[in-house]
């Protein structure tokens, strides 16, 4: 063995020394991988290591009551369990390590050297430093030299200055309700110092005091600062202490490392503006038991008061509604009005302005670098240690809008990020329009919870979101609607009554009566201010710059930017101030110099504005990266004038080149049709395909058939499966869709016709058109226009649960398919008829698999939420149903797109 | 294998991770012609069946033997499953190309 790892051996095993205490409580011996090390096996010693992690993580498993049964679990569970209930990111770290390198260890083909091995025992010996320092009673069994509660605060205090980098140089435990301890860290070449002198009782640390002779505070160490923490300040302590000392209150200790209230106070400037009543936010609470694992549902009246109380009771919430629902102004009022008896030191985060390209560490660490003066090196550990300890309320407003790539990956790592702030101590609320928790019955009950229609067909459910028994102490609030009065079932996708209470109070501020949708109201707003400012011309220059800026994830807006995009006419006096701008009532300031939206809403149908041309379509599918869209600005962009009018009847049913906003509403994308088509008006039919039938081999197979075609496949449907046995013999299915065939079958019929299949991605924008409409006649469902299980229940059931009660009921029996023209609404905007609903059509893109085909549109046994345009799935080629049919397109020369171009409306 | 079979929590709001083992044409449904699948836990080994109607996505309801799937089990029924998720979905994007 080297020399240099030698020194560094003899250096680990002196400090191992100091933990006996714990090693002999838990019957570890800590010697054994120090000599698998000195003896040259390094393997060896990281796997002891890795055992004694074990042993530990145990004990801290039991310690801290966490459910199931520790023995027989591997290391990987352990940290898993133990995780919610440690504190320092420093240990989670070195756990992290140790598990990494077990994992390396284990497996054949790594090389294990000697570094690996001191690594290993370097943190083990981390983690144990962090027990040890802290007296924490979790491993070392609680010291019955000290009171609980002084224990407690003990652990607490010497858990900061750990964080913050310094190490315990001694401890006296003076008396049951008396500790001193004197921590020092290295700062450069300098020692730096802190002496705490922590008790409960001043009558009796003056006792202490008296009877030391007051040795205890004459040292020769130089100290920096010195503070004396009591449960009150008194002043009859101090005439021993002398000067040097500082008398710090226990609870307001953290005050002399953060100054809350600059950070307060630079929230306060950055949140919007607080309304100035108070209106009860009714809302629903899922929250589920920590051992049983069952869960619960509660009808919550005002959400308020149930908020205060969770945090009163240190619980981490995820709140969730849609835009303008009051989730940030319930936040705010729960760090603005939290009483002084709850939890003093508050954190507010509003990440709907974290730049794109920031981490949350890096923006936590930026905006809380003023109000941690002298630590900025630590600021971040210092928070984590402050919310995992529970010491601190920590609010994070508009989680979703911080997420990098609006899909489901995106959001899973954002909440990667986000989840070192949770624990089982923490105390953290959160805001969300999303909810990206793992589907499951509960929460589709919870997001179900008295919604309307509109909301639910575009509600994003994860299968692999987060797992909410993951994270510790979790509960969701979901804020609900009030009561319109108005029938829900074939209301606008837009609530024609104002229900959210940002739209009540824009309803309000501009003095206007009836019923105006969420467009019409932003929409207003935004026009309103201009007016008002007398630059009504300026509006498209606002989409310009503001709008594509959202689509480039961008929020927040220096004030030169805005000059030079809008003009100096846009300031009074020319002057670049927040003070002088003209459209500030649109705008919240963000940062120095800087503004952001008062509400995303606004800034998002500005982006529906942009995407309404074709120029903008055009150059958002330009843009580097992809395009950032949320469900909003979708809405706003269906709900656009232009984009409303039904499409005419002889519309000629070419899908034109041009750019579509496709995708499903967790994953809204910008897509370009290159080539045109024209599509079958309707879907292929009985009558249609008997002639293909004629024209069949004897086996079934003909001369149209795709090369990879499997032997024996014949285009005759499979009867057997039809419900209706003469389906394709009798007359009065003539002109019902052409069903039970296979996609070989549907592939070759084309090709007898001399066409082809759409692809998945032509299929969908002939659907819905370049403004990504939920549906192909617009965003209001419909149930006269389509053939799906809410037409066969007489009812809308929108979702999973809804149908499958129908569907156990019996309500379906009868669901099938209907004649191809039995729908005269149902038409996409360019006269293609009755898309969605009925059968499933076939495409001729596949995605991982090449026997399975993507399917679109939905059928007659389906809910109203899967027989959106969006609507798709994967079949095996070879199979058919009664359920899936088919469409051609024909390809037409490019010529054809630019003339028709010119004649026809975007 | 000498670790015990950790407990299983008694209550059905927990979720089960498992494999489609096995597919059959029919038993499911009600007219009992729709096809009903078979899944085993990965866990403890046992088996549960359940038919297109339980399997959630706004999809087409399919399934193959072999795929991962959350399942939940059924509170009246102990060898039922319902609730079922299809894990390994393609991204949306892959649909788009």
């Amino acid at each position: 063995m080297t020399a240099p790892v030698d020194e560094r051996l003899r250096r680990l095993q002196h400090e191992l020394d100091d933990h006996s205490r714990v090693a002999e409580r838990l019957g570890i011996d800590l010697e054994r991988p120090l000599r698998s090390l000195d003896d040259g096996y390094p393997e060896n010693a990281i796997a002891l290591v890795g055992k004694i992690t074990e042993k530990l993580l145990k004990q801290l498993w039991r310690h801290h009551e966490v459910a199931g049964d520790p023995s027989g679990r591997m290391l990987s569970e352990l940290i898993k369990g133990c995780r919610p209930h440690i504190r320092s990111t420093t240990v989670l770290d070195a756990l992290t390590d140790i598990q990494r390198l077990r994992n390396r260890s284990t497996h054949d083909g790594y090389e294990i050297a000697e570094e690996d091995g001191l690594l290993a025992v370097r943190r083990l010996v981390d983690v144990l430093a962090w027990f040890a320092s802290t007296a924490s009673p979790a491993l070392s069994g609680d010291d019955p030299r000290m009171e609980p509660e002084v224990a407690r605060r003990v652990e607490f205090l010497a858990g900061l200055y750990l964080t913050l980098g310094y190490r315990v140089s001694k401890r006296f435990v003076l008396s049951t309700e008396t500790v001193y301890q004197l921590f020092c860290r290295e700062s450069g070449v300098r020692l730096e110092y802190v002496e705490l002198l922590l008790s409960k009782d001043a009558a009796e640390l003056r006792n202490v005091l008296e009877t030391t002779g007051g040795e205890l505070l004459k040292t020769r160490l130089p100290k920096l600062t010195r503070f004396v923490v009591l449960d009150d300040v008194v002043d009859q302590v101090r005439p021993l202490l002398g000067q040097d000392y500082r008398i710090v209150g226990y609870e307001g200790f953290i005050d002399t490392i953060v100054d809350l209230q600059a950070h307060l106070a630079s929230c306060a400037t950055a949140a919007p503006e607080m309304p100035s009543e108070r209106l009860p936010l009714s809302g629903a609470l899922l929250a589920s038991d920590p051992h049983s694992g069952e869960s619960r549902i509660t009808e919550v009246d005002d959400a308020e008061p149930l908020l205060t109380r969770l945090m009163q009771e240190s619980a981490n919430v995820l709140v969730i509604g849609k835009p303008g629902s009051g989730k940030s102004t319930l936040l705010r009022a729960l760090v603005n009005d939290t009483p002084a008896t709850a939890r003093r030191f508050r954190f507010y985060f509003d990440l709907s302005l974290k730049p794109k390209d920031e981490t949350f560490a890096e923006y936590v660490a930026r905006i809380l670098a003023p109000c941690m003066p002298g630590e900025r090196a630590h600021t971040f550990e210092l928070f984590l240690y402050l919310i995992r300890s529970g010491s601190a309320l920590c609010v994070l407003d508009a989680v979703d809008e911080a997420v990098e790539e609006p899909s489901p990956e995106g959001f899973l790592r954002l909440f990667a990020d986000l989840a070192s702030v949770l624990s089982a101590e923490s105390c953290v609320v959160m805001s969300s329009r999303v909810s990206f928790l793992a589907d499951s019955p509960q929460i589709r009950r919870l997001l179900d919870c008295s919604s309307a229609v509109s909301e639910q067909l575009v509600e994003q459910v994860y299968a692999n979101g987060v797992d909410p028994r993951r994270v510790p102490r979790f509960s969701m609030l979901r804020l609900t609607d009030t009561p319109t009065g108005s029938s829900e079932t074939t209301s606008d996708a837009d609530t024609a009554v104002p229900s959210t209470p940002l739209a009540r109070r824009i309803q309000t501020a501009l003095d206007m009566a009836g019923a105006l949708t969420f467009t019409e109201l932003i929409g207003s707003h935004i026009d309103h201010v201009l007016a008002n400012a007398g630059l009504p011309h300026l509006a498209p220059a606002l989409a310009d710059a503001c709008g594509r800026a959202f689509l480039e994830d961008r929020t927040v807006f220096p004030l030169l930017e805005l000059h030079n995009a809008l003009g100096p006419e846009a300031f009074d006096g020319g002057l670049i101030t927040p003070e002088a701008f003209r459209l500030a009532p649109l705008f919240r300031p963000a940062d120095d110099q800087a503004l952001a939206f008062i509400h995303s809403a606004y800034q998002e149908l500005l982006a529906a504005r942009y995407l309404s041309t074709p120029d903008g379509r055009e150059q958002a599918m330009d843009l580097p990266g992809a395009p950032y869209l949320t469900e909003q600005v979708r809405a706003f962009l269906a709900a656009h004038p232009t984009n409303t009018s039904p499409p005419a009847p002889a519309e000629d049913c070419v899908l034109r080149p041009g750019v579509h906003l496709v995708g499903p509403a967790e994953r809204l994308l910008l897509r370009r049709i290159h080539q045109p088509v024209r599509f079958d008006r309707h879907l292929v039919t009985v009558a249609r395909y008997r002639p293909f039938l004629q024209a069949l081999r004897p086996d079934g197979t003909s001369p149209w058939d795709h090369p990879d075609q499997p032997p024996g496949t014949t285009h005759a449907p499979w009867a057997e499966r039809l419900r209706a046995p003469d389906y394709y013999d009798d007359p009065r299915y003539d002109d019902h869709p052409a069903i039970c065939v296979s996609w070989w079958s549907a592939y070759a019929f084309a090709a007898f016709e001399g066409k082809r299949l759409p692809t998945s991605l032509e299929w969908e924008a002939a659907a819905r058109g370049t403004d990504g409409r939920l549906f192909p006649w617009g965003d209001t469902p419909d149930l006269q226009a389509v053939n799906c299980a809410d037409t066969w229940a007489g009812r809308p059931l929108v979702t999973y649960q809804a149908c499958k009660q129908e569907f156990d009921r019996g309500g379906l029996g009868h669901a099938w398919v209907t004649p191809v023209d039995a729908h005269p609404s149902n038409r996409s905007p360019y006269g293609i008829a009755d898309m969605v609903g009925n059968v499933w059509e076939w495409t001729s893109t596949s995605v991982n698999d090449p026997d399975e085909a993507v399917i679109c549109g939905g059928a007659f046994d389906n809910p109203l939420r899967a027989v959106q345009a969006s609507a798709k799935g994967l079949f095996r080629r070879s199979r058919a149903s009664n359920a899936v049919g088919f469409r051609c397109v024909t390809e037409l020369p490019p010529a054809t797109g630019d003339e028709a171009k010119e004649g026809s409306h975007a | 294998m000498t670790a015990d079979r950790p407990q299983r929590p008694a209550s059905a709001d927990v979720p089960r991770f498992g494999h489609v083992v096995d597919r059959r044409p029919h038993g499911g449904g009600i007219h009992g012609r729709a096809s009903s699948y078979i899944v085993q836990d990965e866990e403890d080994g046992r088996h549960y069946s359940f038919d297109y109607t339980h399997i959630v996505t706004e999809g087409f309801r399919t399934l193959h033997t072999g795929e991962r799937v959350r399942f939940h089990i059924a509170p009246a029924d102990t060898w039922r499953a319902e609730f079922v998720i299809r894990l390994n979905q393609p991204s949306p994007e892959a649909f788009y190309e």
